[in-house]
């Protein structure tokens, strides 16, 4: 397969050059498809997420400006892709009122080391509640704020932060089952 | 990324497992989406096939045999707002001469009263023939216009019969 930059992709997309768009998605679709596999609950729901990426993609490519890279930008339209996924179901997030009971329990001097690789850390994300794998995601990998998560899944700040905390119990109950150090 | 974002063990464990994945797919697969997706994304950002261009003439030929038939019919039908050569019942005012009156032979003159204005045409003259008058069905019989035998007829004074019997007085 050929490679093309960032600029020679945009224009043969916006051409409908079907050579830039094969080239588009063979150069994306894995380091897209291992973000979406973090927010789908499997393997199947994260190429259906995929493909409606893909498809904005094309779809929007006229309105990529050029000043940021464009694979930042395919990513941004695919974590917005997964949080679409998200809001079909209803009440994925559930409202825990007691915030400070959980913020009090954060146990920041643990470390852990692990030689897990990607896909096992990867199957215990997918078997979290979906808000809690959806906070987890969004606040621990991609670095969104609990402002930014309330306001992208309709929850409050307070409810972003309890989800955070019980995915990381939830996390470390499965590491522990699974022989994971942790001191 | 806030600091607290970036204390917290588990959360630095899967961030950076996952940012520091190579770029190539893993042997195993587990990061390779399936063929079926992007033959799915191919057929949604395809072109339009040729074929349905061909649809596309022959709904263009179609539509514009469908208009040619409509504007034929248009101009061939006769125009309906011309007025036909009939005057209204109301302003006619039917003369009969009683003196050759036989039942056989009446003849009745239809004299047209009235002009109608703002017409632009000639208003055509109509003659009933004997036997002709149609009287419609329900309608009374407008025995106002049709002079007893041996009455005098009340003609307007520019109407033909009128002039006749003027003459006629004269001489």
């Amino acid at each position: 397969m050929q490679s093309f930059s960032d600029q020679e992709l945009v224009s043969g997309v916006l051409q409908g050059s079907p050579t830039h768009q094969a080239a588009l998605y063979q150069q994306f679709s894995v380091p897209m498809f291992r973000i979406l596999l973090r927010y789908a609950k499997d393997r199947t729901e994260a190429e259906d997420m995929l493909q409606d990426g893909f498809l904005r993609v094309y779809r929007d490519m006229v309105q990529f400006r050029g000043d940021g890279a464009l694979g930042g930008w395919i990513r941004r339209i695919m974590v917005n892709t997964a949080l679409s996924h998200l809001r079909k179901h209803r009440d994925f997030v559930r409202d825990v009122p007691d915030l400070n009971v959980f913020e009090n329990q954060l146990r920041t001097e643990e470390t852990f080391s692990s030689n897990l690789d990607a896909e096992t850390l990867l199957q215990y994300i997918q078997k979290l509640p979906p808000g809690y794998r959806a906070v987890f995601n969004f606040y621990a990998i991609d670095g969104y704020s609990h402002e930014e998560i309330a306001e992208m899944l309709g929850i409050t700040i307070g409810t972003s932060k309890s989800q955070l905390f019980k995915a990381r119990e939830y996390l470390k109950k499965m590491m522990d089952k699974s022989f994971v150090q942790h001191r | 990324m806030t600091e607290q974002q970036a204390n917290n063990p588990i959360d630095n464990l899967f961030r950076e497992t996952f940012e520091n994945l190579p770029d190539t797919p893993a042997a195993s697969g587990w990061d390779q989406p399936s063929d079926r997706v992007w033959q799915n994304i191919q057929s949604n950002i395809q072109p339009a096939p040729k074929t349905w261009g061909m649809k596309a003439w022959v709904l263009l030929a179609g539509a514009a045999l469908t208009l040619a038939a409509g504007i034929y019919w248009i101009v061939a039908t006769p125009d309906s707002s011309v007025i036909p050569a009939s005057t209204p019942p109301q302003n006619e005012q039917t003369v009969e001469t009683p003196a050759a009156a036989t039942p056989e032979t009446t003849q009745t003159t239809t004299v047209q009263e009235a002009k109608p204005a703002n017409t632009g045409k000639q208003p055509a003259k109509s003659v009933s023939k004997p036997g002709n008058t149609v009287t419609r069905p329900g309608q009374p019989e407008k025995t106002g216009a049709q002079p007893l035998p041996g009455s005098k007829t009340t003609l307007p004074p520019n109407s033909t019969e009128a002039q006749k019997n003027n003459s006629g007085g004269n001489n």
